[in-house]
């Protein structure tokens, strides 16, 4: 008898690992057994309707085509009943995540291998393996249903929507209730509102039960039927929703754990790498004043660079951009300066107002900037150089400054080729202009300019 | 500053932070106590009474800009005795820091990186009612005021800078002292200190809406 066939394909579904076999109700869903283990998807890939045909048949490795003929008559035997298991069946599969590439291999492995090896496998799509527990109850119960159905002729929806309830409830008690919504959820908590779940679980299955049995035995009492659902429906809400809750919240718990103790061994690392290495550099070299207070200098910028900057971020505590990678004007200066920094133990403090992109003119100055800093950092005597660049719609500006002992601009011998070619030349070639302001005891400023070539956008990064 | 000392008050949550500014503040003003927490600070200032207080940026239980808020609050009480002026010193130079603080109330804003002297210049400008502009913070209002005005100014006059200000600005940005600054546009020291209050003020209350989201998305060091 077709019907019956169907009944029993359904109930070989029916997953078998139960964690509490003892449990009451599982005399009344023994129907499977130990059966294999079950891997139910939505199956997208040569679907009719929603694929729930197509992925319980590779599930159970039936041929589709003889599945959807028993569904078929069945839906001859019973639309209702069989409709609304459709859509539950629809609503709770987890749509198959990879169709490619060995998922559906996996899928029809998994549903050969042994019940007690599934464990892993058990947890599809990313959901939780109680949802499959509470498929397979609902699956047993359904299978019972349309047996019975198709026994009693035709068997209203208001008898099968109970039944269905009844086996969700099931499965709520039984599954969920019974394990840990994720790895990191306190089991001390679970396990005491365990009985409470199987209570109210049990209780929605007799509920269920005699709704049904009311309404079979009295195909009139449609009303009765219907209280016997709401009861029933009400009871499911109280089960899904404190669970639903829980699954959520103990995922966002999760995520934060994993993403802070990410962030943690990180910081770790950074500060090994980096801090704690400078730091004992510094102690090795204490007498050393210059090698100290560069040490000291290289290590704040980097660690600045890593805990504000938007470019140290994910880099490591070497320098994360190098002179080939910088883009704008700005970056390249800053690279220039570290690098000046770095060899002559200067701190050179840089305010960057403005960026643009790199061209050959930002290069020229740049360049020349850098210079007018060596100068500074050799030659001023002093351990703070100032350095401004301003970056204007149509030039860029670049001052570098000190408080050094400065010098006479127009009693610099002509062999001191650093200013005259490095500066002023290289700004000249681009139509830019270098401007040395000093006198001897009140230190330089190096005044560096090049005009923009009309961009079509504004380079300042909003 | 050269009458009776600047009373300070010192606020920053590191032990040796607040024992180093003490020391190297000694004989140049009266440091008057020092706090390590906004709750602790608060009760405190309202007894020690000081002229200025220098309050760190990021410190438990809500950090600088917290207790400017809260110091100023019970300042605004009737009867209760004038408030202290701040200035914020911290080793964060991230804008939205920077700025945040300043919004709160603080009149000025060092690095900790500062030498004695300089902080104790500092400390009498404000306390002498003036502003202290380092030359990064300078940066930050010329980067922040950049471009145009937006749309419907609330307060145009608020909401950008007069070119004399911003000259002044450039010349602070660049390492250039008050004094500097006004022999090289050839003013006097007061009227640099009038501009730069000037610019305090419009960063304080400037309701230009690009000032947070300019800070926040510029996390530059």
């Amino acid at each position: 008898m077709r019907p019956a066939a169907g009944g029993g394909s359904l109930m070989v579904g029916s997953p078998g690992p139960w964690d509490h076999p003892g449990d009451g109700c599982g005399q009344a869903m023994t129907g499977s057994g130990p059966g294999p283990a079950l891997r139910l998807t939505r199956r997208r890939d040569g679907r009719w309707v929603a694929g729930v045909c197509r992925g319980l048949a590779a599930a159970l490795g039936v041929p589709v085509a003889a599945l959807r003929a028993v569904v078929a008559v069945l839906a001859l035997g019973n639309l209702p009943a069989v409709a609304l298991l459709y859509a539950l069946a629809w609503a709770f599969l987890p749509p198959d995540p990879a169709l490619d590439a060995g998922a559906g291999e996996g899928l029809e492995g998994g549903a050969a291998g042994p019940a007690g090896s599934g464990a892993a496998g058990f947890t599809i799509a990313g959901r939780p393996a109680d949802v499959l527990d509470a498929l397979g109850v609902l699956a047993v119960v359904a299978g019972a249903v349309l047996l019975l159905g198709q026994f009693t002729a035709w068997l209203p929806a208001q008898v099968v929507a109970p039944a269905v309830l009844a086996s969700v409830g099931a499965g709520v008690a039984w599954g969920w209730g019974g394990r840990a919504a994720g790895p990191g959820a306190g089991t001390g908590r679970r396990e005491r509102l365990r009985p409470l779940f199987v209570a109210i679980g049990i209780s929605l299955v007799v509920l269920g039960g005699v709704a049904t049995l009311a309404a079979v035995g009295d195909l009139s009492s449609i009303g009765r039927s219907a209280a016997g659902a709401a009861v029933l429906v009400a009871g499911a809400l109280l089960l899904f929703g404190p669970w639903m809750a829980r699954l959520a919240r103990s995922l966002t718990d999760e995520r934060r754990q994993r993403i802070r103790s990410e962030e943690r061994s990180e910081m770790a690392a950074h500060l090994h790498d980096g801090v704690l290495q400078t730091l004992a550099l510094i102690q090795k070299r204490a007498g050393d004043d210059k090698a100290v207070r560069s040490l000291a200098r290289r290590q704040e910028r980097e660690l600045r660079s890593w805990l504000y900057g938007a470019r140290g971020a994910g880099a490591g505590p070497t320098e994360s951009n190098g002179e080939a990678g910088a883009t704008t004007v700005a970056t390249l200066l800053r690279h220039e300066l570290d690098d000046v920094e770095d060899h002559y133990g200067v701190r050179l403090d840089a305010v960057l107002v403005g960026d643009a992109p790199l061209d050959d003119a930002g290069r020229a100055l740049v360049a020349a900037g850098r210079e007018a800093a060596l100068n500074a950092a050799r030659h001023a005597g002093v351990d703070t150089v100032d350095v401004y660049l301003e970056v204007e719609p149509d030039r860029l500006s670049l001052f570098v400054r000190d408080r050094g002992r400065g010098f006479d601009p127009a009693a610099v011998p002509p062999d001191r080729r650093g200013l005259r070619d490095s500066i002023v030349a290289r700004l000249r070639r681009h139509g830019g202009t270098a401007e040395v302001r000093s006198a001897p005891g009140e230190g330089a400023e190096v005044e560096l300019s090049v005009p923009r070539v009309p961009a079509p956008a504004e380079g300042r990064p909003r | 500053m050269s009458e009776a000392a600047v009373r300070v008050f010192v606020v920053d949550d590191h032990p040796l932070v607040r024992s180093g500014v003490r020391s190297e503040l000694e004989g140049r003003v009266e440091v008057v106590g020092t706090a390590g927490d906004v709750d602790e600070a608060v009760t405190a200032i309202a007894a020690a009474r000081p002229d200025v207080v220098l309050v760190d940026v990021h410190m438990p239980g809500g950090g600088g800009a917290e207790l400017i808020r809260r110091v100023l609050a019970a300042a605004g009480v009737e009867g209760a005795p004038p408030a202290p002026r701040f200035l914020a010193l911290s080793v964060s130079d991230a804008a939205e820091d920077v700025i945040s603080v300043i919004r709160a109330g603080a009149r000025g804003y060092l690095t900790k990186t500062v030498s004695g002297a300089e902080l104790a210049e500092a400390i009498g400008r404000v306390a002498a009612g003036d502003a202290v502009f380092s030359p990064r913070l300078a940066g930050f209002v010329l980067d922040a005021f950049a471009g145009a005005l937006p749309a419907r100014p609330v307060d145009p006059e608020l909401d950008q800078l007069t070119a004399r200000e911003r000259d002044v600005l450039r010349l602070i940005a660049r390492g250039y002292a008050y004094k500097e600054v006004a022999r090289r546009l050839n003013l006097s020291i007061k009227t640099v200190e009038t501009h730069v209050s000037s610019v305090l003020r419009k960063l304080q209350l400037s309701s230009r809406h690009e000032l947070t989201r300019w800070a926040t998305e510029r996390r530059l060091v």
